[in-house]
């Protein structure tokens, strides 16, 4: 299976996208997936949802791949998966598949739900925390010693939390859960 | 001209072949392997030098001491690659209107002091008879092992042969072209394809500018440039002093820097008599060579080597091939059109050969069809050690793609890789 990953900020999303969706697709039957990120740096949410600058990135990899998965941040916003929706609509076509997803809120609170967390934090306040990167990523990264490494700690934290796709799973079912079971559904139709 | 180069086994290669064109350019990752295939040119170079394996694997010392010649990168078991015995190296060459072959074969040997020694070699019309061989394909009746001291080549049989060549005995730890002179039983016309072969391969040169190198004093007469740039002041003088070609150098300089220079000047140094490079302004200021940017000497140093006098030098000591890393290293990106036209033009008219490896997305975007048609991509696949190598042109719709979005922005974008690494055939893996 072959796997480009879209992300809206390629420099620190990148590290947390290949390796869990690495080990996502192990867990789901497909060891070998080839999962590439595009680095086509898109510089945010604005550029991300642009029709025609996703088009651009669709027309390169026209029949290489069998998934396009466009990952942004929620950010707050309910009327994103809308937008998101329509995207799925526009360039799922000739068999390729198209998914998009937001995370609730932020990309690093997939990371966050893979780890081990200070005791005194609630899953609950976390998920539903808007800023999680300077409230809690950051924070957790400072705390680890890893902030000053690639993606300033997004590569050491979300290789870590890769090892735990199930408990990312558990703990964000509207985002990552939802997205996982989509991928299973296509790998059991192939 | 060198058209193609194939590695087995060549370091991180298990089996790649490059094709080459008067302007070839390569890209890849960081340590994608990129650097390894300069590596295979220079074990070509250093076979055309006349060198020993030892010699070309582990460096070339002079009668004092001095080194001739930098070993080859990495520990000398580490040109083979990871866990196998030996390598091989296939280059095919267009010399004139000839298209030749050559094929060498290098094992570990722990019996030879170096540690290596040549186990195959082949030379060949492309496509046709061999001009030698150390393993025909048919039989031949009488049979001598080859022993670790020496490699029996078979010569082609001529005029008077009726059925089989000479056979000759070449030492091992030496490759076998730079040996054929040596034996009078080799008719004249297979050393004169041997030399020219040869004459290809020591014509290669590794041009890597090192700014402080050029821009010291140098001693009057030393005009030829050497690879990290030493001797530019007395190169360019000489260039300098043909009114025809200082004319087309002064050229390029204007329209290269926002300096508007009005001629380089040499003065010696009273003491040494060493020759010293200043550049004179219409303004009638003189800046020395220590006051020019870096990326004014490095594209001094290569305007030296495409505009040299190469042509007219003796074959065996002009270059004909060079091999550049980084070539748009120190070059302002509005001023790279400047160098390809100089690389483009110069391919074209003077039979030059340019093989160079890029970072650069702009120069991408810029290089015109036939430099397109010779830019490879040089990729290391995931969870391996190995890195292939593939033509551009060979990578999904990438012609419409280099018009409808430009191979800089695909070049940035990883997108050469990306397609590389989902395109690779899961069988051709496992082969």
């Amino acid at each position: 299976m072959k796997l480009l990953v879209i992300p809206e900020d390629v420099t620190n999303d990148q590290y947390i996208l290949k390796p869990l969706f690495e080990k996502l697709l192990k867990s789901i039957g497909k060891p070998h997936a080839r999962v590439r990120i595009c680095e086509e740096r898109l510089g945010g949410i604005g550029e991300a949802t642009k029709s025609e600058r996703i088009r651009k990135i669709v027309d390169r990899y026209d029949g290489m791949i069998d998934v396009l998965i466009l990952c942004v941040d929620r950010d707050g916003d309910p009327g994103r998966r809308q937008r998101l929706d329509q995207i799925e609509e526009e360039f799922s076509e000739d068999g390729r598949r198209f998914l998009a997803e937001n995370a609730w809120e932020e990309l690093e609170t997939w990371v966050l739900a893979g780890l081990d967390l200070p005791a005194d934090w609630r899953w609950a306040d976390i998920r539903s925390e808007v800023h999680v990167k300077e409230r809690y990523f950051n924070e957790l990264a400072k705390d680890r010693s890893v902030a000053d490494g690639p993606g300033n700690g997004r590569k050491d934290l979300g290789g870590k939390a890769a090892r735990r796709i199930r408990a990312i799973r558990q703990k964000c079912p509207e985002d990552f859960d939802a997205l996982a079971k989509r991928l299973e559904a296509i790998v059991s139709d192939r | 001209m060198i058209t193609s180069l194939r590695l087995v086994d060549f370091k991180n290669f298990a089996d790649e072949t490059l094709h080459a064109g008067p302007f070839t350019v390569i890209v890849g990752t960081n340590a994608s392997g990129k650097s390894n295939i300069r590596d295979a040119f220079r074990f070509l170079h250093g076979i055309g030098r006349g060198y020993t394996l030892a010699e070309i694997i582990g460096g070339k010392y002079g009668s004092g001491g001095q080194i001739e010649w930098v070993p080859i990168r990495g520990a000398a078991n580490e040109i083979i690659r990871f866990e196998q015995s030996g390598f091989f190296l296939e280059v095919e060459l267009k010399i004139g209107e000839n298209k030749i072959r050559y094929s060498i074969k290098v094992e570990h040997d722990k019996d030879n002091l170096s540690g290596f020694r040549v186990t195959e070699e082949k030379l060949s019309w492309f496509g046709s008879e061999y001009i030698y061989t150390s393993h025909p394909d048919k039989p031949h009746p009488v049979r001598v092992e080859d022993d670790e001291t020496c490699l029996i080549l078979h010569m082609a049989k001529t005029g008077k042969q009726k059925k089989y060549g000479h056979r000759i005995n070449t030492r091992s730890d030496q490759p076998a072209l730079t040996q054929i002179w040596e034996h009078k039983k080799v008719v004249r016309s297979h050393k004169d394809i041997t030399q020219s072969v040869i004459d290809c391969l020591a014509g290669i040169r590794f041009l890597d500018p090192i700014p402080d190198l050029m821009r010291k004093p140098v001693f009057p007469g030393q005009t030829v440039l050497g690879d990290s740039g030493e001797n530019l002041p007395a190169v360019l003088e000489e260039i300098c002093a043909d009114p025809k070609r200082a004319a087309v150098f002064y050229e390029w300089v204007r329209e290269l820097t926002p300096v508007d220079v009005k001629k380089f000047e040499f003065p010696r140094d009273p003491i040494t008599g060493l020759v010293q490079l200043a550049i004179g302004e219409t303004n009638e200021r003189v800046v020395s060579a220590y006051s020019a940017s870096d990326g004014t000497l490095r594209f001094l140093a290569m305007l030296a080597a495409m505009l040299g006098k190469h042509s007219t030098l003796p074959d065996r000591v002009a270059a004909r091939s060079y091999v550049f890393e980084e070539i748009d290293n120190g070059i302002h990106p509005s001023r790279l059109r400047l160098l390809l036209d100089l690389i483009e033009g110069q391919t074209a008219k003077a039979g030059l050969q340019v093989i160079t490896t890029t970072h650069s997305p702009d120069l991408l975007t810029m290089i015109g069809d036939e430099a397109f048609k010779s830019t490879s991509v040089v990729c290391r696949l995931p969870d391996t050690d190995d890195s292939v190598i593939r033509s551009i042109n060979d990578l999904p719709n990438l012609e419409k793609l280099r018009h409808s979005q430009g191979l800089g922005q695909l070049h940035a974008s990883g997108w050469m890789e990306d397609a590389l690494v989902f395109t690779w055939d899961e069988e051709e893996q496992a082969k």
